[in-house]
């Protein structure tokens, strides 16, 4: 033990001796310590990395590096000492003396010439080297043009002494390009972000003319290819003369593209050439660009070479250059296609779409999305120019169809991409098996993974495909279909996938054509079902002319028998009992009955009544062997079919007949539990409540408002049933303590009470008639539920119960502002108890505490203007400790709150006035601190709109009464407070800036847009300082346009049939 | 369009199944069943009364499987028998696991001629068909499809602690509203494997084990559910006619028919049989009891046919 601890002493002596910058730096010591980081063990590793730590954070750290990197023989210990200058260029250099600056400046460069002029040592010292790169670079962000305005022609003329040297001045310059250029906007000031890209459009002729000097006569292969890098780099911004007026692009395709050590580099080039948007002016160079590539490509690549293969047993740089490859293709023919479509050029344009179709079949997801892109673009394009279908059985355009020009050079094309397309379909949906919170399992639909986009895009490309020629689609589709039936690619994959083509085109032929070829489809897969041996083989075909006849709600809504017997079929499987089955037939059932619902409750051509009876009449039979989550989804599904009658008197009707059975079983638990309620402590009888339940929930949120009846019949049992419930579930948590709540009886009492809840709420938010609402269901739910959850113990609370009375304020509006008292009484301290003493502690509380406050808020202002004054202070404090959470949704929350009650508080003269003069700074000053700290970046916007309405009330004097004692004009007051807290709290920005900040808060409060772009501004200075990472705070306007595009998106998709998948289509336009 | 509503309607199937009971009965059915196996049921009860007497298997052990719940690792057995259940003549093998216990009927399409003689008829109540399992001091109830709906103390053996020793394996359909399990068949009593018994000892045995064990009719806090036996009658019309009239149709679901020498096979056989009570006119002769829901029901099939 003894020399263990005694080592340890030690250490911790060194580090003072480290941090004592009084005297002569020991750099033996540092190396040990550092030595000790990385290959020290237990608590001396600790500690030495506690010494670093605070070395580095320490002030005057920065004096010392020079000596370190001279004198270390410590590779990490120069590596250490860069990192501490590269802290002090990111935050402290405009406060350092500018002598100070030009020393450190001229040090490293020196030492980054030492480095690099010896090609041997720059190998040896790669990542040192990178990262003295890496520093220059940022004392380039700091100094570059202003206080080094020689910097290109220093380094371009440094560059011509030396290859090895130059070879490093390559990454530097491509650095630089990155840094300005790519990652400028969330790290720099809008003002010097554009100052730099200036000043390097200005200089960058010299930077050009050295890349030409490299390309034209070096025979250094690393440094063509450093330089070829960082071309690649500046082609995204540079004037476009250098690109269309040199001989860049011939030297590029010539020279480099044929050897293969340069060739995805130079590739990547071609292709950020290709990308540049113009027309007109260079025209004659984009075809050059096109013609002589695929030249060489020809060259380098027969158009017989099997691309799948090839790219299966690559080596990874074929590989990428097969990547490069189609994304050269996509981004010309993207951007410059409809240039080579000229007669004469055909024939290059046909190789190129060849090249791109062999590619489309490689079997890599990344790859095929490139080439994805481009086909949906094309087949879009090709549509919109003429929407109408050639060939289509409509008897008009029947006679002499024209297919337009344009259109007739890619048609051999575009019927190979159907071919790729129907071939490699991906899948619609994934069902993932999850269990929740009470231990049950269900089954979730997965939505938006990557997988779905994926078949989304292929959707719309086959869906435009198979508008350009449906006879096309359609031959290639029963074509395949033959082949799994004369089993040349029969796989349960290849089925699938074909059949999820097929399911995918609905809606995209005309109605005629659709059934014909339904009808063609739906008997082969029937054949082939016969044919096949094996139940695993059966249920596969069978589940898959279950979805195809699902994805055609149409052709089922006009034929009545056909729809009929694929619903008794159904039926019949749901008794299957091979694996998968029954829940298929529960799916598509559900599916059917959305779709097709009204055709269940008419009385159909043949039929003695509406099927619905049928169903009804004989529901036990139909779900006597289905699973209970199985059995929830029918009775959703019967729901939506009851939900189709609209006559009010045959509906009660069908719905006393269709919760008849689960009424029953209710009945007899009820009867049972009034004579002794000690039934509802039976495991096996609470569990049929929780499953009884669900089948309502399901119900009701299928039938809708009408579901009333029977929600009034066992409104009040289930009420008490829940009362009791939660009494038992009480006494055991104070009898055996917390750990009772994972005990299955347990789960399954409080899986009753959510589901009771979860009936409430589903059921109001759906109501039609809120008198009702409000006069016989909420005065029994508060009774029943808030005393109880105001005195139980916290873990028996639902949270559900604070959701439920959010939902019902939302819903019923003013017309609940009288009870919100008792609510509030009822809920508000108890949960605000829970939910203040840190910001994770019972998530689902706190997000529905803050949505119900947010409810009262929107709907019930008054009532929250009633409440007595401390009362009031604990509500704005709620708020307050809402918006100073990480977690965003409850943080946003708090935001909306507050920026909803300023305004409300506004429209009531007397008591705006006190409001302003009790929390007017406070919440001021709560704002700004949150406005001010990165993890709330999100938030910005919201920050933006609330602190700009603050200002402008004191702007424009809506605040009467004096915001302070001392100062009469609340404008002066504001802007001194404003100033103040700034100053405390950033103490190292200047009074200029603030000064220049506030006023810009009060000129600017007019316009959000312009105010938050101030604010945005800011808060890089103040980070810049602070060397904190500033990367978020863009994020939400990509996020907006990002939304934006894809609203814009949908809405031009709305005018095409059959592009919207027919289960996404609102139901009002469907049925 | 007709043809292709009827091969949907008629021959699109998983398990390939002659007279599935939950598709139409083929004498009311609209399409004509296009197989021709399906229509010879008196052959096909031939060849599997013949077949019962080749095919042994070691029930003591799939017993033991049951109710212990550990099985014997090949895997693969049920992938080489699934190609066997394609042809419904064959005697099946015990299925592994849960699913695919218990013997299933078809619809009563040709009516033997020694109908009256050699089967026995009972009413089946509504409900969900369940093997229930007691073993290991609780009882398991699993749908037809293997999945465990409900686990519970029952006063069979091996069903509780208060009866723990041994293990018992019924055939039951379970009435959610009145907590009975209505017992259709015995396959295990007491350890005792049942299943190369014939129909008449089974019942005889469920009988007399039953009324030796009264408490298995009460509810208590170590028999969560009523297990009452279903009772059997001779197929003689008058016996179903008067057992029908004292009968409350709305709580039957059908009326199955036993073969009195078949043993307790898997899966559906020709030697169990179904008939809804709406349909008994038609198939043996016998006037249905009056009930007004019946009468729609039977209308409506009526004009289907």
């Amino acid at each position: 033990m003894p020399p263990v601890a005694m080592s340890i002493t030690v250490t911790q002596q060194h580090g003072q001796q480290l941090l004592d910058f009084s005297q002569k730096l020991d750099i033996s010591l540092l190396d040990n310590v550092v030595g000790c980081l990385y290959n020290g063990e237990g608590q001396s590793q600790r500690i030495a990395e506690n010494i670093l730590t605070a070395l580095k954070e320490h002030p005057e750290s920065w004096t010392r590096v020079d000596t370190i990197l001279e004198y270390s023989q410590n590779q990490q210990t120069k590596y250490y000492a860069l990192q501490i200058l590269e802290n002090v260029i990111k935050t402290r250099w405009k406060v350092l003396p500018r002598n100070q600056c030009d020393g450190i400046k001229k040090y490293i460069v020196a030492l980054i010439i030492k480095t690099s002029s010896d090609a041997a040592l720059s190998e040896k010292e790669k990542t040192y080297l990178g990262k003295l790169n890496m520093i220059l670079v940022q004392i380039l962000k700091q100094d570059w043009p202003k206080n080094w305005p020689t910097f290109i022609s220093d380094i371009v003329g440094a560059s011509r002494t030396n290859e090895s040297l130059c070879q490093n001045n390559m990454v530097i310059l491509k650095l630089l390009s990155e840094e300005v250029f790519d990652f400028s906007q969330d790290q720099m000031t809008q003002v010097k972000a554009k100052h730099l890209k200036d000043s390097m459009c200005n200089e960058f002729s010299d930077i050009f003319q050295l890349c030409q000097f490299v390309m034209d006569n070096s025979q250094n292969a690393p440094l063509v290819n450093a330089t070829l890098s960082t071309l690649l780099c500046f082609l995204n911004w540079i004037p476009l003369g250098y690109i269309f007026e040199t001989e860049l692009i011939s030297q590029l395709i010539y020279k480099f593209l044929n050897l293969p050590m340069f060739r995805n580099v130079t590739l990547k080039c071609l292709t950020e050439i290709a990308g540049v948007s113009i027309t007109g002016k260079y025209d004659e160079q984009f075809l050059k660009l096109f013609t002589h590539t695929m030249q060489q490509l020809k060259q380098m690549l027969p158009p017989t070479v099997n691309m799948k293969t090839a790219y299966a047993n690559g080596s990874d740089t074929e590989q990428n250059f097969i990547q490069n490859l189609a994304l050269f293709l996509c981004t010309y023919l993207k951007e410059h296609g409809t240039l080579v479509e000229k007669e004469k050029l055909r024939s290059n344009l046909l190789e190129a779409l060849e090249y791109l179709v062999l590619i489309s079949e490689v079997e890599e997801t990344e790859i095929f999305k490139i080439c994805l892109e481009y086909w949906n673009s094309l087949s879009a394009d090709l549509y919109r120019e003429n929407p109408f279908s050639p060939g289509s059985s409509l008897p008009i355009s029947n006679s002499d169809t024209v297919v337009p020009a344009r259109r007739q050079i890619y048609l051999p094309i575009l019927s190979k991409v159907r071919l790729v397309m129907i071939s490699r379909m991906a899948k619609p949906e994934e069902v993932l098996v999850v269990e929740n919170e009470q231990g049950e399992v269900v089954r979730e639909f997965m939505k938006d993974t990557d997988s779905i986009n994926l078949y989304k895009n292929m959707r719309e490309t086959l869906v435009y495909l198979t508008h350009l020629d449906y006879v096309d689609t359609e031959r290639i589709m029963t074509e395949k279909i033959h082949n799994q039936v004369n089993g040349t690619e029969w796989s349960w994959k290849n089925l699938n996938t074909l059949c999820w083509a097929i399911g995918s085109i609905s809606g995209a032929m005309h109605e005629e054509d659709e059934k014909r070829f339904l009808v063609t489809v739906i008997r082969d897969l029937l054949a082939l079902c016969e044919q096949k041996r094996g139940k695993d083989n059966k249920a596969i075909i069978a589940s898959n002319i279950m979805y195809v006849v699902g994805q055609y709600p149409r052709f089922l809504r006009a034929h009545w028998r056909f729809l009929k017997t694929v619903v008794n079929k159904l039926f019949e499987f749901m008794h299957e009992t091979h694996d998968g089955v029954q829940d298929m037939a529960c799916d598509t059932f559900i599916k059917i009955a959305q779709k097709c619902r009204r055709h269940f409750v008419q009385m159909q051509a043949g039929e003695v009544m509406p099927f619905i009876e049928e169903i009804l009449s004989n529901i036990s039979t139909i779900i006597c062997d289905l699973q209970p989550q199985q059995v929830h989804t029918f009775y959703e599904a019967v729901g939506f079919m009851i939900s189709a009658q609209s006559d009010q008197v045959v509906q009660e009707h069908l719905i006393e007949k269709y919760m008849l059975l689960p009424n029953q079983v209710w009945d007899s638990i009820i009867q049972k539990a009034t004579k002794n309620v000690d039934v509802l402590k039976d495991p096996a009888t609470v569990k049929q409540l929780g499953s009884i339940l669900k089948t309502n929930v399901r119900a009701c949120k299928a039938v809708g408002h009408y579901f009333v009846v029977q929600l009034g019949r066992i409104y009040l049992d289930m009420l008490n049933v829940y009362k009791c419930l939660s009494e038992n579930i009480s006494a055991a948590i104070m009898q055996n303590g917390e750990g009772v709540m994972k005990q299955p009886l347990i789960r399954s009492m409080r899986t009753v009470k959510k589901e009771t809840l979860k009936l409430i709420s589903g059921w109001v938010s759906r109501s039609t008639d809120l008198e009702m609402v409000a006069e016989n269901f909420v005065p029994p739910l508060l009774e029943a539920v808030l005393l109880d959850y105001k005195t139980n113990v916290p873990a028996a609370r639902e949270p559900e119960v604070l959701s439920t009375m959010a939902t019902i304020v939302n819903k019923l509006e003013a017309a609940i502002t009288k009870e919100i008292p008792q609510i509030f009484d009822a809920v508000f301290e108890c949960t605000l108890e829970m939910i203040n003493k840190d910001f994770e502690e019972f998530p689902e509380y706190r997000t529905n505490f803050f949505l119900l406050l947010q409810a009262v808020n929107n709907h019930c202002f008054p009532a929250l203007l009633n409440i007595p004054q401390p009362q009031f202070k604990l509500v704005l404090d709620s708020i307050i400790w809402a918006f100073k959470h990480t977690m965003r949704n409850v943080a946003h929350t708090g935001l909306s709150i507050l920026y909803q009650l300023l305004q409300n508080i506004t429209m009531v003269e007397e008591a705006a006035q006190s409001f302003y003069q009790m929390y007017f700074t406070d919440i001021l000053q709560h704002v700004f601190s949150v406005g001010t700290d990165t993890s709330h970046t999100s938030g910005l916007t919201m920050h933006a709109s609330i602190l700009a309405y603050m200002f402008s009330l004191v702007e424009q004097g809506k605040i009467t009464v004096p915001l302070h004692p001392e100062q009469s004009d609340n404008l002066v007051f504001v802007q001194e407070y404003v100033a103040n807290l700034l100053k405390t709290a950033f103490p190292h920005m200047q009074d200029a800036q603030i000064k220049l900040f506030v006023r810009g808060l009060f000129s600017l409060n007019h316009d959000i847009a312009l105010f938050k772009d101030h604010l945005r501004d800011f808060l890089i200075q103040i980070k810049e300082f602070a060397g904190e990472d500033t990367t978020d705070l863009f994020l939400e306007e990509r996020e907006q346009a990002l939304i934006k595009a894809q609203e814009e998106k949908r809405r031009t998709q709305m005018a095409v049939p059959g592009i919207i998948n027919p289960h996404d289509v609102a139901e009002e336009m469907q049925d | 369009m007709d043809n292709l509503v009827e091969s949907l309607g008629a021959s699109f199937q998983v398990s390939k199944t002659s007279n599935n009971i939950y598709a139409n009965h083929p004498r009311f059915d609209q399409y004509k069943q296009k197989t021709a196996k399906s229509s010879d049921q008196n052959v096909r009860r031939e060849k599997f009364l013949a077949k019962q007497k080749e095919r042994r298997f070691n029930y003591q052990s799939h017993v033991r499987c049951l109710a212990l719940d550990e099985w014997d690792s090949e895997e693969d057995d049920s992938n080489l028998s699934d190609s066997e259940m394609d042809t419904s003549e064959t005697v099946q093998k015990p299925p592994k696991r849960y699913k695919d216990q218990l013997m299933l009927s078809e619809w009563l399409v040709e009516v033997p001629s020694d109908f009256e003689q050699e089967w026995v008829m009972r009413i089946c109540p509504l409900g969900r068909r369940n093997l229930v399992v007691a073993s290991r001091n609780r009882t398991c109830a699993y749908s037809k499809s293997g999945y465990c709906v409900n686990t519970f103390a029952s006063a069979l053996p091996g069903g509780s602690y208060d009866t723990n020793s041994g293990y018992t394996v019924l055939d039951c359909v379970f009435n959610e509203i009145d907590k009975t399990f209505y017992v259709l068949d015995v396959m295990c009593w007491n350890n005792h494997p049942m299943y190369d018994s014939e129909t008449e000892f089974r019942l005889f045995w469920l009988h007399g084990k039953l009324s030796e064990t009264p408490e298995l009719a009460e509810l208590t806090p170590n028999n969560s559910f009523k297990f009452v036996v279903v009772q059997n009658y001779p197929c003689h019309k008058e016996f179903i006619s008067s057992a029908l009239s004292t009968t409350d149709i709305d709580k039957v679901d059908g009326l199955l028919f036993y073969h009195k020498r078949t043993h307790y096979t898997f899966g559906a056989t020709p030697l169990v049989t179904w008939l809804k009570v709406h349909m008994l006119k038609d198939i043996l002769g016998i006037p249905p009891p009056n009930t007004k829901h019946d009468i729609q029901r039977s209308k409506l099939e009526m004009e289907h046919s």
